[in-house]
């Protein structure tokens, strides 16, 4: 009766990535994630939690967030710790624009605010001085404008191109 | 997987870019042009852009001159602006808005140019908006996107002509209203003789004026200086010059109303 009211011990989930792969992590660290807190807290915690929208590479950096970005076990962030997470973060999203997408998804579907700040940020400073071919490629988006329709477009706003 | 991104998340990456790349990208796909020019996203770009101390488009912009050209029936044809943006780096621009045939001339030859009666008035600014005025001709001018438009002309007028003139005096004022989330413009009209001062309120919104006596006894304002501040313009005014006691005193006309 008192394990649920007081454990000393760090108490572990596991979550499911979409291809089946299983991933023990804390379960303070997932929390992170407001999507995870509120199955936690229905009590989802018994069994393996499934994040059906992350294949498990994706989970896997995900969890790599969750863990730097856990609240420390004394309740009061340095500075020098505040410092140390903001260099962590750069890092963590110096990555080729697929795997930024990816994380940037999972951050949405996870609910996890300081990462979907820290992906969007990151990749409207990409997207920012690039030409509309190239945000295309980036995004992977098909172009169903008509050549006509586009040409309109762009002489209406002549001036951003400039 | 990332040509399924949902309008969400797009939202929250675009909504970290400045006018200009936001603007271009409209020509990314149909999707996305749909998506820039919707009311929340206009509304959530403005929101981050103005929690941004740093953002360069609207917080550092000099509206040095302007000019106006008018048609035949006396409505605003075409206007010119020339803006300063104090960025990263000074950049000066030149903008012509509606028919600009007759402002076809190098644009550097006038910028240094004094601005003299014949110029456009600043009415007042808001969330990165301009209202402007010639006489009773308005335009809403947002520099970031580089559009204009004309604004109807106010109900009240001198003559059934139309055209402002010295038999009646005006001050205008433009505001946000958050609560509408519309933009307003708020007119004070003087008649000579007519002792109680009319308002017209333009909201944007309905495209129309309307118009109401002030509440409030007959003042003799302050023209045209007024501040737009917490949600209302504020005109500084004093008693009438036969009254006694001479007062002064801020009048205050809230758009909510």
């Amino acid at each position: 009766m008192s394990s649920t009211l007081c454990c000393s011990f760090a108490k572990n989930v596991t979550l499911r990535s979409s291809d089946g792969q299983t991933f023990e992590v804390e379960e303070a660290a997932a929390q992170v994630s407001q999507t995870i807190k509120r199955m936690i807290e229905d009590g989802c915690t018994g069994s393996v939690i499934p994040v059906p929208n992350l294949t498990g590479p994706v989970l896997a950096l995900v969890i790599e967030y969750f863990k730097k970005h856990s609240p420390p076990s004394d309740g009061c962030p340095t500075a020098l710790l505040e410092m140390e997470i903001k260099d962590w973060d750069a890092k963590f999203v110096a990555v080729d624009n697929d795997t930024l997408l990816d994380l940037t998804l999972a951050a949405h579907y996870l609910e996890i605010q300081g990462l979907l700040d820290l992906t969007c940020h990151r990749v409207a400073d990409i997207l920012n001085d690039n030409s509309v071919e190239k945000i295309r490629e980036i995004f992977h988006i098909k172009n169903d404008f008509t050549p006509e329709e586009e040409a309109e477009e762009r002489s209406k706003i002549q001036w951003a191109f400039e | 997987m990332s040509d399924s991104l949902p309008n969400e998340v797009v939202t929250e990456i675009l909504s970290r870019l400045p006018v200009k790349s936001v603007i271009r990208f409209r020509c990314v796909s149909k999707t996305w042009c749909s998506l820039i020019s919707s009311p929340h996203f206009i509304a959530t770009h403005l929101r981050r852009a103005l929690s941004n101390p740093h953002y360069p488009s609207i917080s550092n912009l000099v509206l040095r001159h302007f000019d106006y050209r008018r048609k035949e029936d006396g409505s605003l044809a075409a206007i010119l602006v020339h803006l300063l943006s104090l960025g990263a780096e000074i950049e000066k621009r030149s903008l012509f808005i509606g028919d600009a045939s007759d402002f076809r001339r190098d644009p550097s030859d006038s910028i240094g140019s004094p601005c003299l009666s014949n110029c456009l008035k600043v009415i007042g600014s808001c969330n990165g908006l301009f209202c402007l005025a010639q006489g009773i001709d308005l335009v809403l001018f947002n520099p970031c996107i580089q559009k204009a438009i004309s604004l109807p002309r106010p109900n009240i007028g001198c003559g059934g002509c139309g055209r402002f003139n010295s038999c009646c005096l005006h001050s205008l004022g433009f505001g946000y209203d958050p609560k509408t989330d519309d933009y307003k413009v708020v007119r004070l009209v003087y008649i000579q003789g007519i002792t109680f001062s009319l308002v017209e309120i333009y909201t944007h919104r309905t495209g129309a004026w309307r118009s109401f006596t002030a509440s409030g006894p007959p003042n003799n304002f302050t023209l045209d200086e007024n501040v737009f501040f917490n949600g209302a313009v504020h005109w500084p005014a004093r008693t009438p010059p036969d009254e006694r006691p001479f007062r002064n005193f801020i009048h205050v006309v809230r758009h909510g109303g």
